[in-house]
């Protein structure tokens, strides 16, 4: 028998009787013998194929967990240095649609693991009806997500550099709105008044973030008032770094002191001033973004898996794939119960 | 322009620097161990290699493997000596490291700004000096450091101390020189162009010799002139501007007076364009220059801005007599633009006797 | 049942047309299938490994000569041949190509891909498409690395440090992008690597057989998957701050630089045990060889790897002494970085022992891997001092961390490397290189290596600080830099020899017999030169361990190989019964 190219398709196709009830191809290799169509040459044997095929999808999904445990590593070393404000912006996030689509993941994790079981019980119809039902849920995540993200861009809570509250947003009985204009001055930490005073130039900012270093001098400060930040209600593009602010000329534009407790729409809480809240919505976006890009994968996936079991490719004796996807799958699932509660309820 | 003349005096060697501060020679012990361990390791390993090659060369293709019987104790030997060895070295190093890092209570404290591409110290009582910094010998001194831009480090190669420089964030480093003399500091962290241009001088000198520095600053008795060429040395202007009319990062000196600036406030370089320029560097960009230069408000005083363009005009020969003759009055002591006057409460230098 | 009648290359007049009687393979994998989009698209694990050889000691070259730029400029005070931005950039540029893409991939994706299912008894690894796979995103990684030199590359340092490269100006966004990218055919790498050890050995090979050249790519394998994801997040983060200004490394919005420190050289710290796991397990392989002696200390040397791969993950502060990071972390990251010295030092006592009672044969391989032990010794005891706490406040970011590196990395990983690929070349190619030339380029690279580095450690405890493009402060340091630049040139040509001896012996070069070292393991002793494109025709039973050199001497062996006959699948007729196995596939008579 010639010695046929490794790289063409195997050779001639034959139907076996195996005596296993399948009515697979069963194709003849190199070697002359049979073997069944799924076997890549070169495994030995369909038992030693299964099993390189889930220890490779395992490391696989270590790496994935290495990957989202970085950005949890960064979630909370900011969180330690910046826990007020962290608390602060998670009640911003709808902790209602949160824990929707907690329970939306939840039930795909269901779907899939039955859609497998259908495999491995050569049930065709449940394979493939589970697989649809995984991508609905999967679908319905992401249109909550959607929703979600358009909610806070809305609102103007952008990533990164862009994030401001849109002029004229505030929180009324809980609740973001963006309404009449509000300005307000803070009261500075300390119990003394505003910062409504006009400062000279040349200062440093205010260094010390919670839990930096603390300055080995004292900093040039302005009689240990810690300042008040000001947003001119007309400049709806300001996106004051701390340094401009400590230092900003520019006074109040006429705002009033204010009395705490005077009116219940004005801007109150860490987020509407420090530009750094922007931290924890930048953390968000990157985590939840990264993790719905798994999820788009994973839809695709189940979308192929699905197509396929149609064509009758998977069977008690081989659904690898379904089994790898499915593990796939879980971990995706699992990444969102650590990121639901982190993110939402803490 | 410094150059170290010291080679091979004050523990110096081939691999090491002279030992500037109280505390060199303890990291230099540490140092002389390791590397003296590594060497004899090394040309052990070395002579082992040799003698094997040479006592078993192949003799023929024919030569049969003898087999050699794997002894538990060598195996554990070479483990166990060299974790020993490991070990002490260790506990050598971190106790060097900890007597060396944490600096003696009565330590003289000087505010260092590391920015791309100068140092610039502040004294406690205000006073603000850049590219070198005078210390008085035999006293703890104590830098506290944080950097306007990107990461620097500051590093004295013969006080042996190090540190990185952070912005937003202040990091130590001290030390104790016991000779007079003068000692280098260069940047230890890459931060771009002009990183390996970013050199300082600690000049060390004698207690009555810093109190005066403290008390007259560099300046204070120099025509204006001579204070815009001291300037321009020690200050770090040198690191970008040429006085010879060669093109560095920014334009040279040389030829600069009354030379055009279009589409600036003041049309040529005049007394006022040179103060914008020092004291506001982004109001204007030459063409043909980047926007790189820092702000020298709250670096340099009055005497000194005036000095640079003294010091311009007699370059290009366009000196007036009040350029080198000294001012009439004595100027204000450390007076600093914006910081306010020098606080009275300070002491301007170091009492005598402590 | 074919005999051998194995001549001896040396005394074989030069032949380049005809291999030795009873070598000639009769399938090629060179040449089987032919084509170039045959090539591009195959799955067979040796002609991977081809292609990342050829990419890599490409990537090698342009590494190269922008390091011999930068020691030119470095030759005298002031400026020599090129300002101060460009020399930013090319040296950024040096290390970002010899890290990311030459040395990383170097010996797992070029010796590691080739090697791997020939020394387990496999016919390919466990995912050949994701090999294939893997190869494809390098490439594109490396397609974002070429953007990113074309539009006037990167000048940060290849650490990337914040925040000067989240402010810079230069090409950092395409870079990081790059890097990501080929991050993830190392991840892929290693995931196929480990499932083929694990699941694809020959019947017999128990893990006490591996050849320890495979325990090293395990090993290497583990930190591959565990520590790439990291970068991967890392260089993300930095291409976000520097598109969105998320701030977390940024101090005006509330980041911390340092945090980019810590995320950076998480990975960074165990890619240098990629980097030189797999040139530990070449050594194991030449001093077995060449010594004709069993690897003196197999179980420690096997599981000394392990040690390191793994306790590479706590030592990533040793970077970031200096760095404002608390001193009791600094300790016990200096503690944990003194454990990690040895096991390497085990490893290079047990091969030092190998040689004792052995058969040295000083061929271009064995010159090699002597040269690694002289080097890699001094590259080990000087990470022991930088490593120590006290000193490295002295030593760090100067040139002595710059000559400890290159002895670790490039007397270390690319001096093996070299070894290996002499010793392997006529495997993979089936020609003899010259020896001659192999021998002048070994000499010409130990003695030009030495000239560059050694006197960089002088330099360093000088206090000549590193990536400095010019030394005002410290013009007396100037004849010293001229010793290293000159240096650097008599390691090019040296290195030269090597690229002239392969070009010359795949046009020149005799035609190589199955197995001219003598080897013991199963690439040498059960495929041709070349192998086959399967590799083995029928699954390999291993009855002895890797370095059981006695085999040889058994009947029909002649010193050089072993008594198995060659294994061509037509070659004599049908193969002999007790040599095959029965894996169930076939049918029964």
């Amino acid at each position: 028998m010639a010695h046929p190219n490794p790289e063409d398709s195997h050779g001639d196709a034959a139907h076996g009787a195996h005596g296993d009830g399948h009515d697979d191809l069963y194709l003849v290799g190199h070697d002359g013998q049979l073997h069944p169509a799924y076997l890549q040459h070169h495994f030995v044997s369909a038992q030693q194929q299964f099993e390189a095929s889930k220890l490779g999808m395992w490391l696989f999904l270590v790496t994935e967990i290495l990957l989202f445990g970085g950005m949890f590593v960064a979630y909370s070393i900011y969180r330690a240095w910046y826990p007020s404000l962290f608390e602060d912006a998670s009640l911003q996030l709808n902790t209602t649609l949160g824990a929707l689509n907690t329970l939306v993941l939840l039930l795909s994790s269901l779907t899939v693991a039955w859609a497998i079981r259908g495999a491995q019980t050569d049930n065709r119809r449940v394979l493939f009806w589970n697989l649809i039902a995984t991508v609905a849920l999967a679908g319905t995540f992401m249109v909550v997500k959607y929703f979600e993200y358009e909610h806070k861009f809305h609102l103007g809570i952008f990533p990164g550099q862009s994030f401001e509250y849109a002029p004229g947003t505030t929180r009324v009985n809980g609740e973001l709105v963006e309404g009449t204009r509000a300005v307000a001055l803070l009261p500075a930490e300390e119990g003394a008044e505003h910062g409504a005073e006009g400062r000279d130039g040349g200062h440093e900012p205010t260094v010390g973030a919670v839990g930096q270093l603390q300055p080995a001098v004292p900093v040039e400060s302005h009689d240990g008032r810690t300042e008040a930040i000001v947003l001119p209600p007309d400049d709806p593009g300001a996106n004051l770094s701390p340094a401009e602010h400590v230092t900003g000329e520019g006074g109040t534009l006429g705002a009033e002191p204010h009395e705490a407790g005077e009116e219940h729409n004005e801007r109150e809480g860490p987020i509407f001033s420090d530009p750094r809240a922007g931290v924890f919505f930048s953390i968000y976006y990157v985590m939840t973004g990264i993790h719905g890009l798994h999820v788009i994968i994973g839809m695709i996936a189940i979308s192929i898996l699905a197509y396929r079991s149609r064509k009758g490719v998977y069977s008690s004796v081989y659904y690898t794939p379904v089994e790898n996807v499915g593990l796939y799958w879980h971990v995706v699932d699992i990444i969102w119960i650590f990121l639901f509660p982190l993110m939402y309820l803490i | 322009m410094y150059e170290r003349t010291r080679f091979w005096e004050e523990g110096a060697s081939f691999l090491l620097p002279p030992q500037g501060s109280t505390t060199a020679h303890e990291i230099d012990a540490v140092f002389w161990f390791i590397t003296i361990a590594s060497t004899i390791l090394t040309i052990l390993v070395t002579i082992a290699m040799v003698y094997f090659i040479v006592k078993y060369r192949r003799k023929s293709h024919a030569d049969r493997p003898v087999l050699v019987h794997e002894s538990k104790w060598l195996e554990v030997s070479w483990i166990v000596i060299p974790t020993l060895l490991v070990l002490v070295v260790f506990f050598w190093g971190f106790r060097a490291y900890v007597s060396t890092s944490i600096p003696p209570d009565d330590a003289y404290e000087i505010s260092v700004k590391g920015q791309k591409w100068l140092w610039t110290f502040e004294y406690p009582n205000g006073f603000v000096s850049s590219g070198e910094v005078v210390v008085p010998v035999g006293q703890p001194i104590r830098f506290t450091m944080t950097s306007q831009d990107v990461l620097h480090s500051f590093f004295v190669p013969e006080f042996r101390i190090k540190n990185d420089v952070i912005p937003n964030r202040y990091s130590t480093v001290w030390f104790e020189a016991p000779r007079e003399g003068i000692y280098q500091v260069v940047c230890t962290e890459y931060c771009g162009k002009d990183h390996s241009h970013m050199g300082a001088h600690i000049r060390v000198v004698s207690r009555s010799e810093f109190n005066d520095y403290l008390r007259n600053p560099p300046g204070a008795n120099l025509p204006p002139a001579e204070i815009g060429a001291q300037v321009w040395e020690t200050s770090g202007c040198r690191a970008c501007h040429s006085i010879d009319g060669s093109t560095s990062t920014g334009p040279s000196w040389q030829g600069d007076w009354g030379a055009a600036r279009p589409g600036s406030t003041q049309g040529t370089v005049n007394d006022e364009y040179i103060h914008q320029s020092i004291l506001e560097p982004g109001a204007y960009i030459t063409p043909g220059f980047q926007n790189v230069m820092p702000s020298f408000q709250g670096v340099l005083t009055d005497a000194q801005v005036n000095g640079v363009a003294a010091y311009i005009r007699v370059l290009n020969g366009a000196a007036t007599a009040a350029d080198t003759t000294m001012a009439e009055e004595a100027p204000e002591t450390g007076a600093v633009p914006g910081a306010g006057p020098a606080d009275p409460s300070q002491p301007a230098g170091l009492e005598t006797g402590n | 049942m074919a005999t051998l009648a194995a001549p001896r290359p040396a005394s074989a007049p030069a032949d380049t047309t005809r291999y030795p009687a009873g070598h000639e393979p009769v399938h090629n994998y060179l040449k089987e299938p032919k084509g170039i989009w045959s090539w591009l698209t195959t799955v067979d694990h040796k002609r991977i490994g081809i292609m990342y050889l050829i990419s890599v000691a490409t990537f090698f070259s342009l590494g190269g000569i922008l390091a011999l730029l930068v020691r030119l400029e470095l030759f005298s005070v002031g400026p020599t041949i090129m300002g101060a931005e460009a020399y930013n950039r090319v040296f950024t540029m040096h290390g970002v190509v010899m890290v990311f893409a030459f040395i990383i991939p170097s010996v797992m994706a070029t010796l590691g891909n080739f090697l791997l299912p020939l020394m387990i008894g496999a016919k390919d690894v466990a995912f050949p498409k994701l090999n294939l796979l893997s190869l494809y995103i390098y490439w594109g990684g490396m397609c974002f690395a070429i953007a990113s030199i074309y539009t006037g590359g990167v000048d940060t340092g290849w650490t990337f440090y914040t925040p000067y490269s989240s402010s810079t100006s230069t090409a950092v966004l395409a870079m990081g992008l790059g890097v990501f990218t080929a991050g993830f055919s190392s991840i892929l790498t290693g995931l196929n690597f480990i499932v083929t050890i694990h699941k694809m050995r020959a019947p017999g090979m128990t893990w006490n057989r591996l050849p320890l050249f495979l325990w090293s790519v395990y090993a290497t394998s583990i930190v591959q998957i565990l520590a790439t994801p990291v970068i991967g997040i890392t260089m993300l983060l930095l291409a976000l701050e520097r598109i969105l200004h998320i701030g977390i490394f940024d101090p005006a919005l509330g980041g911390d630089p340092v945090l980019f420190q810590h995320f950076f050289w998480f990975y960074s710290h165990p890619a240098v045990y990629i980097m030189i796991l797999p040139a530990f397990g070449i050594i194991s392989e030449l001093m077995g060889t060449f010594s004709r002696q069993r690897v003196y200390g197999y179980r420690a040397v096997a599981l000394s790897s392990v040690a390191i791969a793994l306790l590479g993950f706590m030592v990533w502060g040793h970077h970031m002494f200096t760095s404002g990071q608390s001193p009791v972390s600094s300790v016990v990251f200096s503690m944990i970085t003194f454990l990690i010295g040895i096991p390497s030092g085990i490893k290079v006592f047990n091969w030092v022992w190998t040689m004792y009672k052995g058969s040295v044969w000083l061929k271009t391989p064995m010159l090699y891997a002597l040269s690694f032990l002289f080097l890699f010794t001094i590259g080990g005891v000087t990470g022991v001092m930088v490593g120590a706490l006290a000193v490295d406040i002295h030593l760090h970011d100067t040139y002595f961390v710059v000559a400890h590196f290159h002895y670790v990395m490039m007397g270390g990983t690319v001096i093996a490397m070299l070894g290996g690929l002499y010793y392997w070349w006529p495997k993979m190619t089936g020609r003899l290189y010259n020896e001659r030339l192999g021998q002048i380029s070994a000499i010409l690279v130990f003695f030009g290596f030495n000239m560059t580095f050694l006197i960089q450690f002088v330099m360093g405890s000088q206090g000549m600080p590193r990536r400095y493009y010019d030394y005002p402060d410290m013009p007396w340091l100037e004849p010293l830099h001229r010793i290293s630049t000159i240096g650097s040139w008599i390691l090019a040509a040296g290195l030269l020899c090597t690229l002239i001896n392969g070009l010359w012996s795949l046009k020149r070069g005799k035609l190589a017999p199955g197995n001219p070292w003598g080897g013991a393991t199963l690439e040498w002793t059960h495929a041709t030169s070349p192998p086959d494109p399967h590799n083995f025709a029928r699954t390999p039973l291993v009855t002895h361990g890797p370095y059981d050199y006695e085999v040889l001497f058994g009947a029909g062996g002649d010193g050089h190989s072993s008594g198995a006959p060659v294994p061509n699948v037509e070659v004599g007729g049908p193969q002999e019964a007790e040599k095959s196995i029965d894996d169930g596939t076939r049918q029964p008579t």
